[in-house]
């Protein structure tokens, strides 16, 4: 017994040197390049506590014609803009009001079983085959990725054509767009909606749900506003 | 159950494992590749500071051969029980190129689990045959997995939010993962996410018991399945019921020495 215990706390005391020599080596690599190879050295800390939810909403309009009203982009987001509470609502409608003449399209009727729309197939053989649902899991996590790196980001005076000059996000949006998750995320974005959509031009806004446990209810953090961008 | 049944039954799983892995990643190929959001040429930024022979390197690699990349993994995968020792330093090689591919991982956790399997697994080739350098490679498996629940248990259990119920709710009611809506409406229930989550807590926390009473091992296998299971049908997280299992053996190896 006590030789298969020294076994074991050998390999933990390998573990860790492993992770030391590797953490040492990285030190000479620039931070990004350590993200990159995150796989080789797991923290284990799955669904720590309350994050901020993504989300992304989006309109859309042909040559010559007003936008459409503000749709959410996510397909699970169908279901929560009928599912928030009228309480969210409201904050929901003044946050955008404060900045823009833009409204959102919220529904504040209870829940009810046929808001639920969510029906994805779990079955034995998607088990083994879910590649469609992984890729969206990807898409979610760029997303997720984007609004830290937003935040990260160091505000410059430099301005660009693709965001709204009212918003705090505008003041930095040439490092917003060198950014590789802003460029997978606006690729997305493009994507989904051409998919869906006959138009020219698009807005999107992208923020993040952010949970208050002492009123209950999560609120609305914007973290990028865009101006007209090109579908074609 | 013996070194040799142990490592048999890890070989056959992680081969199952890696497969279902591959053959996702090959259906997504054509969606992948070209005209994409996930487009080598929006990824490359973030190796622009490599070493100029990788960039050419994976220039070459994730433009043109990448869907070889993965047919070459299935080929690996479907040969490793028969050739462990030559195969897994390949799949390494492989399996980390393909999370490079997307910016450090496709499927978070399990990709993380999966290449701690190969990792552990090739340090039983690359040391002398003897019993007691061949069982580090398990020993090391079944600490990550014990860490893993273990981790993962404590810090919900310091989160007040995870401990009042409140976090499993947000979580399944508000998140972007697709929960059914049948799971949707029962994490309303007040009493359903606060028990839920103290099961969550309770179960992964106090994995480590497996160590002092091995004769909860079985036991808590099971539940662990089990809870991958559950996870799989709430969140859509296949990867990780494969991914986990592969862990199971030397775990049990591991826990009835001692």
């Amino acid at each position: 017994m006590n030789f298969n215990l020294i076994l074991f706390f050998a390999g933990i005391l390998i573990f860790l040197t492993l992770i030391w020599v590797i953490r040492k080596l990285f030190n000479i690599i620039p931070h990004p390049s350590l993200k990159l190879l995150r796989i080789l050295f797991p923290s284990w800390r799955f669904f720590e506590g309350l994050t901020p939810v993504p989300k992304i909403f989006y309109r859309f309009r042909q040559n010559g014609t007003h936008y459409s009203e503000w749709l959410p982009l996510l397909q699970t987001d169908r279901e929560f803009i009928a599912d928030i509470k009228s309480d969210f609502a409201v904050k929901f409608l003044s946050k955008v009001n404060d900045n823009s003449e833009l409204e959102f399209s919220v529904e504040t009727q209870p829940v009810t079983d046929s808001k639920l729309q969510t029906k994805p197939q779990r079955n034995f053989k998607k088990l083994f085959n879910n590649s469609e649902e992984n890729l969206n899991l990807t898409y979610l996590g760029q997303i997720e990725q984007l609004i830290n790196d937003i935040s990260e980001l160091e505000p410059s005076p430099e301005h660009s054509s693709e965001f709204s000059s009212e918003l705090p996000s505008a003041s930095h949006s040439l490092s917003i767009e060198s950014l590789t998750s802003y460029k997978i995320v606006y690729a997305y974005i493009k994507e989904q909606i051409l998919l869906r959509h006959s138009a020219h031009y698009f807005q999107f806004k992208i923020g993040a749900l952010v949970f208050n446990p002492n009123s209950h209810h999560s609120e609305w953090s914007e973290s990028l506003y865009s101006n007209d961008c090109e579908l074609l | 159950m013996t070194i040799e049944l142990t490592m048999t039954l890890s070989l056959v799983l992680l081969s199952l494992s890696l497969l279902v892995q591959s053959f996702e990643m090959l259906s997504l190929c054509s969606k992948v590749i070209t005209n994409s959001p996930w487009s080598w040429h929006h990824v490359r930024n973030d190796f622009i500071h490599w070493p100029p022979f990788l960039l050419f390197s994976f220039d070459h690699l994730y433009v043109n051969h990448f869907k070889l990349l993965i047919l070459i993994q299935i080929a690996l995968s479907f040969c490793l029980p028969l050739l462990p020792p030559m195969i897994i330093p390949f799949l390494i090689i492989t399996y980390l190129l393909v999370a490079l591919r997307f910016r450090g991982n496709f499927n978070g956790g399990s990709d993380a689990m999966t290449m701690v399997t190969l990792i552990s697994l090739l340090l039983l080739f690359i040391f002398p045959s003897q019993k007691l350098t061949n069982a580090i490679g398990f020993y090391l498996l079944a600490f990550h997995c014990t860490l893993s629940y273990f981790i993962s248990g404590v810090v919900k259990f310091k989160n007040s939010s995870w401990r009042s119920g409140v976090a499993l709710e947000v979580f399944l009611t508000q998140s972007n993962y697709a929960v059914p809506a049948s799971i949707q409406r029962l994490a309303q229930q007040k009493m359903f996410v606060t028990t839920g989550s103290w099961l969550i807590i309770l179960f992964e926390s106090c994995f480590p018991l497996v160590w002092v009473f091995p004769n909860l091992t079985g036991l808590y296998i099971t539940a662990a399945f089990l809870f991958h299971i559950i996870n799989y049908f709430c969140l859509g997280l296949n990867r990780f019921v494969f991914a986990w299992l592969v862990t199971y053996p030397a775990l049990f190896f591991c826990t009835q020495r001692l």
